[in-house]
């Protein structure tokens, strides 16, 4: 799938969840757009355009919400680090191992940007 | 394979010193001063939200319809019940003044309030993230309360940009506010629990509290009394712990959040 065809998908992604979830169906709650995020990195399985595309998108993302600088793109090269340790030890092909590396990515992505928040 | 893997960790590298020296650049030397949204595309998103609510409500109603008529012959009833009770309180209204004014009470504190609309929700990890379109271009400012129309709580303003403001939800972790059961003497500090709702803590198993009460701001913080948080959706009692388990429903779950107001703390 091209790089713009991604970045563009992610911006849909956003404003559905920002805008016409909520204000359609009154959902509060939902992380879509940090799922997307690590998505795009393990659909590459992290190569060099996935993570330049990654880190673009994410620093994009905290100014629209208004976030702290580096909240979401310093989680995501974290998580990013999870994964090329997590395939230093095991051989990540299979469909059952990609999942539970993209479940780790998102928790470490998370817990990670509740810490920086905090520190910075 | 072997030297993609590595250019792609040389990048992340890279990529983590660049990351880490924008955060320092924009921290010390812009001084958080860059602003993303340009004014119209707020006031568009914000004018787009409330119409696509109000949409969604449209196509509600037309699927309860049978519902909506019984209850608004229920509301004409309540009506007139309200009616009655209006004229009390206008007569309490007058009869506190007189009261006041014959203690040398001051008059409640009278804050200034800022029509705003909401154009964006998230949950990020660092909580809900609730776009406001108002930001210090129009004297918002951090702490200042959001509410809606009817009085119900939405959050308080966390992060004031030129232009748009972050709002801390009601629901947050970091929303804490304290609370009283309306009609009762059942007081605790209410706190953000994301999906589950919001939680009161430091009720004691002595006080009087069941499923439905309607829970209020006690004014006894930087937040003006009666304001509505929501009600009471569970209640758990142990005689081995000092304090009930009381979950809140935010009253904000069930109604329309694309206008608010802003109540201003700081003059």
């Amino acid at each position: 799938m091209s790089k713009w065809l991604i970045s563009v998908l992610f911006f849909v992604v956003m404003f559905f969840e920002g805008m016409i979830f909520p204000s359609i169906f009154g959902f509060r709650e939902g992380f879509l757009t940090v799922v997307f995020l690590v998505a795009i990195l393990l659909y590459y399985k992290v190569d060099f355009w996935s993570l330049i595309l990654g880190t673009v998108i994410s620093m994009f993302t905290e100014f629209c919400w208004g976030l702290k600088f580096g909240v979401l793109a310093l989680p995501l090269l974290a998580s990013v680090g999870t994964f090329f340790l997590l395939n230093k030890f095991f051989s990540i092909k299979g469909a059952v191992l990609m999942t539970i590396s993209g479940a780790t990515m998102l928790v470490v992505f998370w817990w990670s940007s509740i810490f920086i928040n905090k520190i910075f | 394979m072997i030297t993609s893997k590595r250019s792609s960790i040389r990048l992340l590298v890279i990529l983590l010193v660049a990351v880490i020296s924008a955060i320092f650049l924009n921290k010390y030397v812009i001084k958080k001063s860059f602003v993303f949204y340009p004014k119209f595309f707020v006031n568009l998103s914000s004018s787009v939200f409330v119409k696509i609510e109000n949409f969604g409500g449209f196509l509600e109603k037309i699927e309860n319809f049978n519902r909506l008529a019984s209850e608004n012959d229920k509301l004409k009833q309540d009506i007139a019940v309200v009616s009655k009770l209006e004229a009390e309180i206008d007569d309490l209204k007058s009869e506190n003044e007189f009261l006041r004014r014959s203690v040398g009470i001051s008059n409640k504190l009278a804050y200034q309030v800022v029509y705003a609309g909401i154009f964006n929700l998230n949950l990020g990890p660092t909580g809900y993230n609730v776009l406001l379109n108002k930001g210090s271009s129009d004297n918002i400012s951090e702490g200042d309360i959001v509410i809606t129309a009817e009085g119900e709580i939405v959050g308080k303003t966390q992060k004031v940009m030129n232009n748009f403001s972050r709002v801390l939800f009601v629901s947050d972790p970091e929303f804490k506010i304290t609370a009283k059961v309306m009609g009762s003497d059942t007081s605790g500090i209410s706190r953000g629990a994301f999906s589950e709702g919001v939680y009161l803590d430091f009720v004691i198993q002595e006080d009087e509290i069941k499923e439905g009460d309607i829970v209020i701001s006690t004014g006894n913080d930087l937040f003006p009394p009666a304001l509505v948080l929501g009600s009471v959706d569970h209640v758990e009692s142990s005689v081995t712990q000092m304090f009930k388990k009381v979950r809140i429903r935010p009253a904000i779950k069930e109604i329309k959040l694309g206008r608010v107001l802003v109540i201003k703390i700081k003059q």
